[in-house]
């Protein structure tokens, strides 16, 4: 660790404000919830502000804030670009977001959408694809909050990751899906201001100049325009950022609760605001080794370099913009997770005639042992935050084939659906251990697509598209 | 001045002149050997590592360990020399036992940790950087700009189109 700027029990005395104010705003916010979809969709009537800010404050998250850093120190300046194009994730769901709310208007999950669209295969090879995904970010997200603390304030890993973890598991389990979008519209404007006013401080007080001169000497590659690995993630990232998107049930809900023809909008404005924010995170980034500063561990080195801009009052500064960007990220999963695991394994498989209410009291139950699940899972931090998210890269973009061509043709069969995002993980995986972390999404993708080309030529599955209305099983495949 | 000559002429005479290179040589690589085993049995409860010792992307991990006896700030130094006559890199760190370090060329890398009063504190490192090979990563970046170009066409397409028959 470099320099620590705050204390250990100034870092307490936030993260108990923050806690308090979280977890009573979750309370009161909770009291008016009645029913599943209350819960889960805060009943399908979000608005274009809080659409908007949800989505923008969901996507930055701990990757925005820690692993955009780590990738720009890295892998330079494709590193920062490469990491600013996961907004493309957000601007190419807008029109999908309206597609979805206009074909499952009583829609709750994605996996309704797949088990519906592309029969039961599909379905367990998507759901597993996601819970491994949902997982792996959501220990990411806890591992980040210990990092964090440490970073900062120099307190223990495992306790920084359980008070962080304690937290949002409260507030989302107090409030449901309305205080996970309420709190993202006030943690996006402390982030907002926070990422900003950093990124003008280093610039201010650093220079360009200066950043440019001392990484031409002292990190020569990460100018480099023809540097090999940066070059190969720069694809990579975007298919990734786009995999996590489209798949993922985080966004998914949101389409089902925000108010109808709202979706397309929210996420297109989201995509723009959050285009620059790791241009600037990853900025911050470039002028550590200017400022003396060497992490131990890469996914260290924002917060560093932020702490030490701003000294000790700054550092307090920077802590509320991390712990609200990782916040904002891990209440909306927490919750976007469980509602996959309430809706498709418990109703879906285990339990097919559950009552509304019985679904209302078992969400809670396994938002709770989802949450203690992260933390057993975060207890031993065994890599990088970069290298966990982007172990994931292989499994979701296998998936963005079968959802455009799902969403949009009824011509791809479900067997094709399987095999493509299967497959597409698997070889994604072995790039993974061959080459490098930085190809696994790239080459799953393209293995999907060519998977699915293959089923759109050899097969047509005419699906009726009314069944995903009516929510009824899929008698196609 | 006949001895001179002689001298001149024994030195001059060219398997003469080899065999002496060789054996200077010989003599320098021994010494060299018996200070690199010395430092190393010197330094070899002092162990620095180093992951991966061969890097395709230019960053790589230090780590130090049992130097209870010297406090920070430490010293990294980098050299493309085994005994760092010319370093070309020097940086200071506070870290207890590790640091991430990034933005290297191609090359081969000897690093060492000094203590603040520049004295050598453990053993040296070896570390190779081998980039990725260009022509494969615009190959995949290519692929990539290609995928990318299919996607927006797709969605685009399946928008505009959306109510028409497939």
């Amino acid at each position: 660790m470099n320099e620590i700027q705050l204390s250990p029990s100034t870092a307490y005395l936030i993260l108990l404000f923050f806690g308090i104010g979280w977890i009573a705003f979750g309370w009161w916010l909770g009291k008016r919830n009645r029913t599943i979809d209350d819960f889960m969709l805060a009943g399908r009537n979000v608005g274009l502000a809080l659409a908007s800010t949800t989505a923008m404050a969901t996507w930055i998250t701990s990757n925005t804030t820690l692993v955009a850093p780590q990738l720009t120190y890295q892998f330079g300046i494709w590193g920062m670009v490469g990491y600013s194009m996961a907004a493309l994730g957000l601007i190419f769901f807008a029109p999908m977001a309206n597609r979805i709310k206009q074909l499952m208007p009583s829609g709750y999950t994605c996996g309704d959408f797949i088990r519906v669209r592309y029969g039961k295969l599909a379905w367990y090879v998507f759901l597993f694809v996601s819970f491994f995904y949902g997982l792996g970010w959501l220990v990411s997200l806890g591992m980040a909050g210990g990092i964090l603390l440490q970073a900062l304030s120099g307190l223990d890993y495992h306790i920084g990751m359980t008070i962080i973890l304690f937290i949002c598991v409260s507030y989302t389990l107090l409030g449901g899906l309305k205080a996970v979008i309420a709190t993202d519209y006030i943690q996006t404007l402390i982030i907002l201001a926070g990422v900003v006013f950093i990124g003008y401080v280093c610039w201010q007080n650093v220079g360009l100049e200066t950043i440019y001169k001392n990484v031409s000497i002292q990190q020569p590659q990460l100018l480099n325009l023809l540097f090999p690995a940066a070059i190969m993630f720069l694809f990579n990232n975007i298919f990734f950022g786009i995999g996590e998107i489209f798949h993922s049930n985080v966004w998914w809900s949101r389409a089902f609760a925000f108010r109808v023809g709202i979706g397309k909008r929210a996420y297109l404005m989201a995509g723009l605001l959050w285009l620059p924010i790791p241009i600037i995170t990853g900025f911050v980034a470039l002028a550590a080794n200017t400022l003396g500063i060497y992490p131990s561990s890469p996914d260290m080195v924002g917060p560093l370099v932020a702490a030490k801009l701003l000294g000790s009052v700054g550092a307090i500064f920077v802590f509320m913009v991390v712990f609200s960007a990782l916040a904002s990220s891990l209440d909306s999963l927490l919750a976007a997770t469980s509602d996959l695991l309430t809706e498709d394994v418990y109703r879906g498989i285990l339990f097919p005639d559950s009552s509304q209410e019985k679904l209302f009291k078992v969400s809670k139950y396994i938002l709770l042992g989802l949450g203690i699940t992260t933390w057993l899972l975060c207890l031993p931090r065994l890599t990088t935050l970069g290298e966990l998210l982007n172990f994931t890269g292989a499994f979701v973009a296998s998936t963005i084939w079968p959802v455009v061509f799902g969403l949009y043709r009824n011509r791809l069969h479900g067997s094709y659906a399987a095999i493509a995002m299967a497959s597409g993980t698997a070889l994604g995986l072995i790039a993974y251990f061959t080459v490098g972390f930085y190809v696994a999404a790239l080459v799953s993708c393209l293995v999907s697509l060519i998977v699915c080309g293959i089923g759109l030529w050899l097969k047509n599955a005419d699906f009726d598209w009314q069944l995903l209305k009516k929510l009824e099983k899929n008698h196609v495949s | 001045m006949i001895r001179a000559l002689n001298i001149d002429r024994i030195f001059l005479e060219p398997q003469t002149l080899y065999s002496t290179y060789f054996i200077l040589m010989f003599i320098k690589n021994l010494i060299f050997i018996l200070l690199t085993l010395t430092v190393e049995s010197t330094f070899a409860d002092k162990k620095l590592s180093i992951t991966p010792d061969i890097s395709n992307e230019g960053y790589f991990t230090l780590n130090w360990k049992q130097l209870e006896s010297f406090s920070p700030p430490y010293i990294i130094q980098t050299s493309k020399d085994i005994d760092f006559r010319k370093v070309i890199r020097e940086i200071s760190t506070t870290n207890p036992n590790q640091v991430h370090l990034s933005g290297f060329e191609d090359g081969k890398y000897y690093i060492r940790l000094l203590n603040a009063q520049k004295n050598q504190i453990t053993n040296s490192v070896e570390l190779i950087v081998k980039h990725q090979n260009l022509s494969h990563a615009f190959i995949l970046f290519f692929i990539g700009l290609l995928l990318f170009i299919i996607l927006i066409t797709l969605i685009i397409r399946f928008n505009l189109g959306l109510g028409r028959p497939e």
